[in-house]
């Protein structure tokens, strides 16, 4: 039950505080997961992070699902999806005519305008992580740099489905190394 | 019109990929283009609204749509039809890697994700950075660059409470020039 408590929490603020959309909020829903909340380890968070990536649909509700998962099964799961979704959707739908009024207001204008500095700073820290978990959990720096090589060329600068790229990492993880 | 709704949101959410800013041109060729349900104008508008609140941008875009249609049920009903696909996917993916990881294939499937997954978020930093630089100087980037990243790598600030300290800010300092 306690753990139920915590997940929702875990994702019911991001959900609160979270402006700029959902892969905006990746970043902080990483550090209220697993600092704040320490539902599951950094390196099971890359993991969702990583899956979340590679699959369709709104990112933060996979976020939600795979850490849910993680720390108190499919209950969990649902349970962090509407920590995550509802207080957003319900204020959208109370206030819509009242904030259709205000949408150009200054104050407004500020909050979505000078969020993105801090959006970068946390986008930076994760990316830092992620740097960091590839080249640990591989174990072989030629292999992560020839990846992050080719997956860049392909997605930079042949416009390759990332999806796709993810994909071509997997066969080449499992079949190759 | 509720059916048709879902069937839409539900093709979306099986193809629609990288977040909201991706997604959102399908929905404006199903929604608008294909079944005609909105008009641009009311597209715009609601986009508008959606992204001066906080949370998920496509979970509150499907609340919206289905509200219009069918109230609370239909508002309920569209956000599962957009989040289903995917989450099925990544239920069937976890709940097999959980039997798994003992494998060392399947092990290293895994990590050769992560170099690729640095690429993009990478990529969502200049992203991002295109974003602010469109709306804010460069002096102004730094500046608020510096003063966040004091707050949370050196004062070591939870991110909630540095939002929670921003948000009040901009809604109590007074009105300057030009704004």
């Amino acid at each position: 039950m306690d753990e139920i408590i915590k997940v929702f929490l875990a994702f019911f603020i991001p959900g609160v505080v979270g402006f700029g959309g959902g892969p905006a909020s990746m970043a902080i829903i990483n550090t209220t997961v697993v600092d704040t909340f320490q539902l599951v380890s950094q390196s099971d968070m890359n993991v969702i992070i990583s899956f979340s990536n590679a699959l369709p649909g709104p990112i933060a509700t996979l976020l939600a699902l795979g850490v849910g998962y993680y720390a108190a099964g499919v209950i969990g799961g649902i349970i962090a999806i509407i920590g995550i979704v509802a207080p957003s959707c319900i204020v959208i739908i109370v206030l819509y005519n009242y904030l259709m009024k205000r949408k150009d207001d200054y104050r407004v204008k500020r909050i979505s305008k000078y969020i993105i500095p801090l959006i970068i700073v946390l986008f930076i820290q994760i990316t830092m992580n992620f740097a960091v978990q590839s080249f640990v959990s591989l174990n072989n720096v030629f292999a992560t740099i020839g990846i992050i090589l080719v997956s860049g060329v392909l997605i930079i600068r042949f416009k390759v489905h990332p999806a796709f790229s993810i994909f071509g990492a997997m066969l080449f993880g499992y079949f190759i190394m | 019109m509720l059916i048709k709704l879902l069937v839409g949101l539900l093709k979306i959410g099986t193809v629609g990929y990288g977040g909201g800013a991706a997604t959102m041109p399908l929905m404006k060729k199903e929604f608008i283009e294909k079944q005609g349900m909105l008009t641009e104008e009311e597209f715009i508008e609601i986009l508008a609204i959606c992204n001066v609140l906080p949370g998920p941008l496509i979970t509150k875009y499907c609340a919206v749509l289905g509200y219009r249609i069918k109230g609370i049920i239909g508002a309920i009903l569209a956000v599962i039809a957009i989040i289903l696909p995917s989450c099925l996917m990544l239920l069937v993916i976890l709940s097999f890697l959980k039997n798994a990881t003992t494998n060392e294939h399947i092990t290293n499937m895994v990590n050769a994700i992560f170099p690729v997954v640095t690429v993009i978020l990478l990529m969502l930093v200049f992203d991002f950075f295109k974003m602010a630089k469109a709306k804010l100087s460069l002096k102004e980037i730094i500046v608020s660059m510096t003063v966040f990243g004091i707050m949370l790598l050196g004062l070591k600030l939870d991110a909630a409470v540095v939002i929670m300290i921003f948000v009040a800010l901009c809604m109590l300092v007074p009105k300057r020039e030009g704004e």
